[in-house]
């Protein structure tokens, strides 16, 4: 059978998945403190309604939404509130942070009152109940873009949304959470999508998964049969990065191209993350608010492996505990937040998990290879390669000798590292591209304030 | 001999004709100019003469000639270019022969001698400038106030009068011209305008509990207080363990300079901010 994948570029980086593959996902105990920022998803960051010494337990709101684009944050834990500072997420930001002194035996205790399924019939539950619990559990996409969900799930009445995929291509080296979550769960996410069916009225389900996945793909051959899910299909992917990337997905499943500018559903798409699914089966089925994520933790760490791991859990716990520590302290060059080639280093290991954390890998300092940027020698690779058809090299140049209206094409870039991968010379061209981003909404920020002045 | 007189007559043809062309267009010109005429004043081309010509929009209009423009129509002698300072403004207001308005000399200072002396949560090896670290983390010090010390101030400067010594910024207050452009392009926000007579300031802008700081900085301000107490004419404001020396009450007693445990207040001298002694003996100017 033909694979499918994206017309344009895409690169071959090595998989690395090897560490923590098939490795069956473990609790992480709990750590005695927890910190947990207000902006973890897109779109306006949560109000805190928590004071200092408050009493919280598990499920408790934390923050609530302010505004459509916005989700709730929940407690993970049962504990006393310590205090409310600035601090630096693992996402590189200062945000308002929330310090809560854990009570294990209580949150242990309190934790109980989500192992017991309820009983929910899809097709007698309405639309708006469905999209209600959703909004309740504060569900964000757990692809990396953290997306609040309810928003994803009601776009404008005059875009119909006619396609389901299921992103399970996971195509970032190293991770392995998401294809370990498809092996244990494959019929809970397989209620999840038809919540998500039910909600959205879509006519047909793919299932995109990578081809490095055989064991996936046949489980939701099977599992879908078995079910008897007609209009539910999977799509069995190349093994190309960035075959997750939404737009990418778009392309290799359906044909149909995202215009500049524009979101999945202008076509007519609706991509989830089977994390994200996941998370919706669990607040339909358990009532639970999302307060745990699976992550796989890997790279240079003694025991890889995939962790069902609670929010604001310390990145050195996680790894402490979990996987066992660094394998030598002194070699690890550098922790990233995500996947390699499209997260974050952090800078300090205090730093906490977060929705969109979908990975902690830890590179040592023979993956670690730094070298400075050189001079660009026009062999155009970079353009060869992007996944969007774009021309990094124009647009980091770009960055460095325009301004404002200009950088308007920057926007385009989806910041998956590709062009900084290949580039031989190593030019950070995804940094380059990201300023000119950051310069360009700054400079329309300015320009509508202007506007409202007048 | 008949092809070459025809020759020549086509040209004596061809003169004639464009020169008659030539003589119209010419009178056509000289009453355009007369009925569309723009009313220039002599005194904006003479004042754009005298200024420094930098276009710098320091006076808050785009350039020089948009500023002489500005005062000859307004005739507002308040109007200042900080790179002329005050005997610009003198000759301006001879030209003009209006009466010059006193204005103080302006000049941009750190608020932050942490560089070398405060600590680093990691180790940053993306595009050496501020605002390209800026993108990533919000901070590059383990102080989240501090300066990055990558000198985008310096590029930025067009009067070569900021400089990275011990990894933070230093301005040359005799070259500072208090054009702003370096207080624009901080994304830190860690430069200031101040009096260039008032030559005491407290060089910090942790708004983080004495402790905190402590851990993360040698220099910087832990609120003790102890220059609030020794200045005499209430100059010193405290807020959020922060300290700030306020110009319009400020003396330069210096009072508050010895008190101070930490080396945060400093001293300007020669147009030179004198930071910590250790830092400026083996300054080192890396531009």
């Amino acid at each position: 059978m033909l694979k499918s994948t994206f017309n344009l570029g895409g690169i071959h980086p090595p998989e690395n998945k090897k560490y923590s593959e098939g490795k069956k996902i473990e609790d992480i105990s709990l750590p005695e403190q927890i910190s947990i920022n207000l902006n973890q998803h897109i779109g306006k960051k949560a109000k805190a309604v928590v004071e200092k010494k408050q009493e919280i337990s598990v499920g408790d709101i934390l923050g609530e939404a302010d505004g459509f684009i916005s989700a709730l944050v929940h407690s993970p834990v049962s504990g006393t509130v310590k205090k409310i500072e600035q601090k630096m997420t693992a996402a590189g930001m200062v945000e308002s942070t929330l310090t809560i002194d854990v009570n294990i035996e209580k949150t242990t205790e309190d934790s109980k009152k989500y192992e017991t399924k309820k009983e929910v019939d899809i097709d007698q539950t309405s639309k708006e109940d469905l999209l209600k619990m959703i909004q309740n559990a504060g569900i964000v996409g757990q692809g990396g873009a953290t997306f609040p969900m309810h928003v994803k799930l009601s776009p404008p009445p005059d875009k119909k949304v006619d396609t389901l995929i299921l992103n399970g291509a996971e195509c970032e080296p190293y991770l392995t959470a998401d294809h370990q979550l498809m092996l244990e769960n494959a019929d809970a996410i397989l209620l999840g999508v038809r919540i998500i069916q039910k909600i959205s009225n879509v006519t047909q389900i793919f299932i995109g998964i990578e081809e490095n996945k055989p064991d996936a793909i046949k489980l939701f051959e099977e599992r879908i049969s078995a079910a008897g899910m007609e209009n539910c299909k999977v799509s069995p992917l190349k093994t190309k990065y960035p075959q997750g990337g939404e737009k990418q997905l778009i392309n290799a499943i359906t044909g149909r191209e995202v215009p500049s500018g524009k979101l999945p559903f202008d076509v007519g798409v609706l991509v989830q993350n089977v994390g994200t699914i996941f998370a919706v089966y669990e607040a339909v089925f358990y009532e639970k608010p999302f307060i745990d994520r699976i992550t796989t933790i890997t790279g240079f760490v003694k025991k890889p492996g995939n962790f069902r791991i609670r929010m604001g859990t310390p990145f050195a716990h996680a790894i402490e505990d979990g996987a066992g520590g660094f394998i030598d302290e002194e070699r690890v060059r550098s922790v990233v937040n995500g996947g390699p080639m499209m997260g974050k280093s952090i800078r300090q290991l205090d730093v906490s998990v977060m929705k969109g954390t979908s990975g902690i890998v830890a590179l040592s300092d023979h993956e670690f290879v730094y070298s400075e940027e050189g001079p660009c020698i026009r062999c155009g690779r970079c353009i060869d390669i992007c996944p969007m058809g774009l021309m990094p090299v124009t647009l980091a140049d770009d960055t460095i000798i325009k301004n404002g209206a200009e950088l308007l094409d920057s926007l385009d870039c989806i910041e998956c590292g590709s062009c900084s991968y290949v580039c031989p010379t190593s030019r950070k061209l995804v940094h380059w591209i990201k300023i000119g981003k950051s310069v360009y909404r700054t400079w329309k920020q300015k320009e509508e304030s202007y506007k409202t002045d007048q | 001999m008949n092809d070459i007189m025809n020759g020549w007559e086509e040209i004596v043809i061809t003169a004639i004709s464009l020169s008659g062309i030539a003589f119209l267009a010419g009178i056509a010109l000289y009453y355009a100019a007369k009925v569309f005429a723009v009313e220039e004043d002599p005194m904006v081309e003479e004042i754009n003469d005298i200024l420094p010509g930098a276009n710098c929009g320091a006076c808050g209009v785009p350039g020089c000639m948009s500023f002489a423009e500005k005062v000859v129509k307004t005739k507002d002698m308040s109007l200042y270019c900080p790179v002329g300072g005050q005997e610009l403004s003198d000759d301006i207001a001879d030209l003009m022969g209006l009466e010059a308005i006193e204005q103080d000399k302006m000049v941009a200072r750190v608020m932050c001698q942490g560089g070398h002396s405060s600590t680093r949560t990691g180790e940053y090896r993306g595009i050496k400038t501020c605002g390209a670290v800026s993108t990533i983390h919000q901070y590059d010090l383990t102080c989240p106030y501090g300066c990055f010390g990558y000198g985008d101030c310096v590029t930025s400067c067009d009067f070569d009068a900021i400089h990275i010594v011990n990894g933070v910024a230093l301005v040359d207050e005799e070259k500072c011209t208090a054009c702003d452009a370096c207080v624009v392009e901080c994304p830190v926000n860690i430069i200031e305008m101040q009096p260039y007579d008032k030559t005491v300031f407290i060089a910090c802008k942790s708004i983080d509990a004495g402790g905190a700081v402590k851990k993360y900085c040698d220099v910087g301000c832990t609120g003790c207080k102890k220059c609030v107490k020794a200045c005499e004419h209430e100059a010193i404001h405290f807020d959020s363990f922060l300290a700030t020396i306020l110009p319009d009450k400020c003396t330069n007693c210096n009072d508050c300079v010895d008190k101070c445990d930490t080396d945060t207040i400093v001293i300007t001298k020669d147009g030179i901010a004198q930071i910590k002694d250790k830092l400026v003996e083996n300054a080192e100017v890396n531009v």
